[in-house]
């Protein structure tokens, strides 16, 4: 699969103030969970793909072209920044034709594409109100909208769902996944684990300016060997399952909780062999098997050191 | 097929082709200024002065309307009539009063909303943006200038009946408007990229102008020379326009028009660098 967006050596500073430091990655298409801690460096790596910054050492590449020569490649970008950034005395409709005519395209069709991304985002009966009256989550959608309205390729966006409600929340994100399934590539950021989650579960990890992880948040789990799976188990024969698998090469230990217990493995896919084996040879009735830390909060608190 | 199962190398899209990246900003900015509250009446207030003018010329050329014409006798030739319209204190401050309305919050206003995440993240320039800027502010100054004193001259032609015109006159009619435009242009964008508010960078700006005034006013009581007159925006664009028009015949006063004019350009210079640096250096 082709790279979409391609780093190398890619640092930025703030004065003294660290942004990004030596990041080099390759994204290619599909929904991409941009992770980490507030001032960790995703807006300032999202700003810097968008043109809005210069890094200091490094380039970036879209599509193959470097940003910094190429201002054409924007027209197959999207970005929707994280804060606010309108002309509030415009009315919804000549806020996005505006934009679609930065965009390069005609007035006619840049009408059009307007009106289409309003009705999108639900925003075709406010369309001729000033943007000042629009509510949070409005305006929110709005940003979106200014950012999806030409369909571009590679969409950015930083802390999409920010003050969206719940209804228009779930579409938005539905909207992203579909972008996703186009083949597209969306590079989403937020420090909400669970958005990114139901989004994806390709990630990248950034913390301190620096790349911690990156891909598929499963394998990336199964990466940490420092910290051992853990494995909760509802039975109503919890002790006699306990026992079978005590002596296990995979079970590290065993603890016994209200409802259940929770067995810690360092290798989980032996661990869950056995386990299977186990239950099927004494006939377990077993009610419930979950994973707690294999989800992306565990994940990113061990990595950043939670 | 899927973009995602082709792989980009072979993707067949179109990338928009635009020549010149800075119109949908010029077109977005006039539109903007246009819509401001007051608009219109300053628009009437800077209509005056061409409504003034045509009547003169009108008067000049009707010899039944002599009973006038002692009125009008300093205008008598084509370079004092257009010199006049051009240099006249209450234009140069009509041309003070556009460029703040159409330029004090051209960028200063784009810092305030964060606009700059969303211009460029597409496929402009800065170069694009400040081109796109300085045709909004250009093109309302030389709404009222340029165009006027070509009205002017085409009313001139019609009252009189005959094509016959001073070319320095005409020459300057185009010029002048252009030159003392850009300078002012320059100068209000350069102080807009300075900051985040339009009134402050309209203070800013009615305060330069006229302490330039008053220093080089204070400065000519004094000494009475005619060189502190280069300290003066409202009176370099006075000695360059009636030198550039023709007016000014002795050697001293037109050395002193060409060194307004040195002034003005210099000006234009600097402000316009300022405006490429503070473009230039600015990250959303």
């Amino acid at each position: 699969m082709s790279t979409v967006v391609k780093t190398h050596k890619l640092s930025k500073w703030y004065g003294r103030v660290l942004g990004v430091n030596d990041i080099s990655l390759e994204i290619t298409p599909g929904i991409k969970g941009l992770l980490g801690p507030n001032g960790a460096g995703k807006s300032t790596f999202l700003k810097i793909a968008a043109g809005q910054l210069k890094p200091n050492i490094g380039r970036m590449y879209l599509f193959g072209q470097d940003v910094r020569r190429r201002r054409k490649v924007f027209g197959r970008v999207g970005y929707c920044p994280e804060y606010d950034a309108f002309y509030l005395e415009m009315t919804g409709r000549q806020f996005l034709t505006a934009m679609l005519r930065l965009q390069g395209h005609p007035r006619a069709a840049a009408g059009e594409m307007a009106l289409r991304a309003l009705d999108k985002i639900g925003l075709t009966d406010r369309q001729d109100d000033i943007i000042k009256t629009y509510s949070l989550g409005m305006r929110q959608r709005l940003k979106i909208a200014q950012a999806f309205a030409h369909e571009p390729e590679l969409l950015l966006l930083d802390e999409p769902l920010n003050g969206v409600d719940p209804v228009w929340r779930y579409r938005v994100m539905e909207m992203i996944r579909d972008y996703g399934r186009q083949g597209r590539t969306v590079i989403v950021s937020s420090h909400i684990l669970a958005e990114i989650e139901s989004l994806t579960d390709d990630i990248i990890l950034i913390h301190q300016g620096q790349v911690f992880a990156q891909g598929d948040i499963h394998y990336i789990r199964d990466l940490i060997d420092t910290h051992p799976h853990q494995v909760f188990i509802r039975t109503a024969r919890e002790r006699e399952l306990a026992g079978a698998l005590a002596g296990e090469p995979a079970v590290s230990g065993i603890a016994f909780q209200e409802g259940g217990m929770m067995i810690r493995t360092t290798n989980r896919d032996t661990f869950f062999q056995r386990l299977m084996d186990c239950i099927v040879e004494r006939q377990f009735d077993v009610e419930e098997i979950t994973s707690p830390d294999d989800n992306l909060q565990a994940v990113f608190d061990y990595l950043i050191g939670r | 097929m899927a973009i995602k199962s082709k792989g980009y190398q072979v993707w067949d899209g179109r990338l928009l082709r635009r020549t010149f990246g800075w119109t949908p900003i010029f077109w977005q900015g006039v539109l903007q200024v246009f819509r401001k509250k007051r608009a219109k009446v300053l628009y009437i207030f800077a209509g005056m002065p061409l409504l003034l003018f045509a009547a003169i010329i009108y008067v000049m050329t009707k010899p039944e309307l002599k009973v006038f014409s002692e009125f009008i006798r300093e205008y008598g030739t084509d370079p004092k009539l257009f010199g006049a319209y051009f240099t006249n204190g209450f234009m140069i401050f009509i041309l003070l009063l556009i460029s703040v309305h159409a330029g004090a919050s051209q960028i200063a206003g784009d810092r305030k909303s964060n606009a700059f995440a969303l211009y460029f993240a597409r496929p402009i320039t800065k170069l694009d943006y400040v081109l796109g800027k300085l045709a909004v502010v250009m093109f309302y100054l030389l709404a009222f200038t340029l165009v006027p004193g070509l009205i002017l001259i085409l009313l001139k032609m019609m009252f009189t009946g005959s094509m016959d015109m001073d070319l320095q006159a005409a020459g300057a009619t185009i010029v002048f408007p252009i030159l003392v435009s850009l300078c002012f242009a320059t100068m209000i964008l350069a102080f807009s990229s300075l900051a985040r508010s339009g009134k402050l960078v309209t203070v800013v700006l009615f305060v330069l102008y006229f302490a330039s005034d008053i220093v080089q006013g204070i400065l000519y009581g004094i000494f009475r020379s005619r060189w502190f007159h280069l300290l003066s925006l409202r009176e370099n664009i006075q000695n360059f326009g009636w030198t550039i028009f023709g007016v000014n015949t002795r050697a001293d006063e037109v050395l002193l028009g060409w060194l307004s004019g040195l002034v003005l350009l210099v000006l234009t210079a600097v402000f316009g660098g300022l405006l490429a640096l503070r473009i230039r250096r600015m990250e959303a």
